[in-house]
């Protein structure tokens, strides 16, 4: 067999094999983005109260939170667990517990820049048009906020796929798994199979970049407008 | 919790620790010679290189680090090139990183405004010049805050470390608790241990952009 013959790695049966640990790992990086959304815009809130009891642990838990490797997450969800609160966790759940645990903290600062960077005037005419609060909150400084962080959540999920592949140390079966299994197997080659799944995570990410990147041009290009 | 699994074992715990700090020094020496590498390919005034820059950025910034690790560990000694596993986290790690920082710096350096650089040469000062007291200044501005989360963010992946056994940090942590069950102890202590590596570089974050814009 030459360096170049591939055929064993573009077996129907190989990639189909792959195929589903892709989507293992999409599915992981969709599930904890749908969890980190809510449990986001609850810290983000938590994170602006008035009330110091609840600011001050919610900034702790942010900042702790997000000065932690995710790897050491994974590990201490998965492991630390079963000592600590008594449920043993499998691969799956502990993963979107971690994953979800580090991406709600990112999130909730996403939320809370994103709102304030409604500037205070716009709120003001807004108050000065006699509208209640939620009202503002709801017509104005939200749809404000929401077209102006959308660059930023479709990076943050760009960043959980990439995430989704530390989980592979806890054993859960997504794409750099199974890519593993593959290369434990004949003809035990690495290199082929780590660089296709760097070009799909590549395709994938990328293409989210690039309508990200759309979204940042139609911001601004809505911003020249207005001026 | 107790800690008793920690101080018995300090001498790994310190040793991990050490062993992080090391990758990650490494890793950012690399990683900003790359960066700059990169930086001049992504800018250059031919197409080709131009082009070849940016394929490579974007490629890196949008691969897990993690894949660029095992691809470095387990596929480079395949052609025969030996790589230990401290060599592989710090040549993944900082190739990643260096996509982040190509970025970080090149939106800084392009943030300047043409028209600080014509004023100052039309005011009689040398390219040297320009760049030296008129463009670089207001870049650093700019960049120094982004290079530092850049740089935490390097700091948070040399726990990669832990996939390849190097006997960084997260590694020892995962190796005493398994002998020892205490893991919620060890994680917690290497926790700290990422706190104390990363507080330092927001301080001298912090300073840096301080002593900047005082002037």
């Amino acid at each position: 067999m030459t360096m170049f013959d591939l055929g064993w790695l573009f077996h129907p049966a190989i990639l189909l094999f792959l195929a589903k640990g892709l989507g293992n790992s999409i599915l992981l990086a969709v599930i904890c983005a749908l969890i980190s959304l809510p449990c986001g815009a609850l810290l983000a809130s938590a994170r602006m109260s008035s009330w110091a009891l609840v600011r001050y642990p919610t900034i702790a838990y942010i900042e702790v939170i997000r000065s932690l490797p995710q790897m050491l997450i994974i590990f201490t969800v998965y492991f630390a667990s079963s000592s600590a609160v008594g449920i043993n966790f499998n691969p799956f759940t502990a993963a979107i517990i971690a994953l979800s645990a580090f991406a709600s903290a990112v999130m909730a600062e996403i939320l809370r820049a994103g709102l304030l960077s409604v500037e205070k005037q716009v709120l003001e005419a807004a108050e000065s048009q006699a509208l209640s609060k939620w009202q503002i909150f709801t017509m104005i400084q939200l749809p404000l906020a929401w077209r102006r962080m959308t660059p930023s959540l479709i990076s943050q999920f760009v960043a959980l796929v990439k995430a989704t592949a530390l989980t592979v140390v806890i054993g859960v079966p997504e794409f750099l798994d199974r890519a593993m299994i593959v290369t434990s197997s004949p003809p035990y080659r690495a290199i082929p199979v780590y660089l296709l799944i760097g070009v799909v995570y590549f395709c994938v990410n990328f293409s989210l970049s690039l309508l990200g990147r759309r979204f940042e041009n139609a911001e601004t290009g809505g911003m020249r407008h207005a001026v | 919790m107790s800690f008793n699994a920690v101080f018995e074992n300090i001498d790994m715990f310190v040793a991990g620790a050490f062993m992080s700090a090391k990758l990650a020094i490494c890793a950012w020496l690399v990683a900003i010679a790359l960066a700059l590498v990169l930086v001049s390919f992504r800018i250059a005034p031919q197409a080709p290189l131009r082009i070849l820059g940016t394929s490579v950025i974007e490629f890196l910034r949008n691969v897990p680090p993690i894949v660029i690790v095992f691809f470095v560990y387990f596929g480079l000694p395949q052609t025969g090139i030996a790589m230990s596993g401290f060599a592989s986290v710090v040549l993944g790690v900082a190739l990643y990183s260096s996509a982040l920082m190509a970025e970080t710096i090149r939106s800084g350096v392009f943030s300047v405004q043409r028209g600080q650089y014509e004023t100052a040469i039309a005011t009689g000062m040398s390219y040297v010049q320009a760049m030296r007291y008129v463009v670089l200044p207001q870049a650093l501005r700019i960049v120094v805050p982004p290079l530092g989360t850049d740089t935490i963010n390097l700091v948070k992946n040399t726990s990669l470390g832990a996939a390849v056994s190097v006997g960084e940090i997260v590694g020892v942590a995962n190796l005493v608790g398994s002998r020892t069950f205490a893991y919620a102890a060890v994680f917690t202590a290497a926790g700290v241990v990422y706190m104390c590596l990363t507080w330092p570089i927001a301080a001298v974050v912090n300073a840096i952009e301080a002593g900047l814009s005082r002037k």
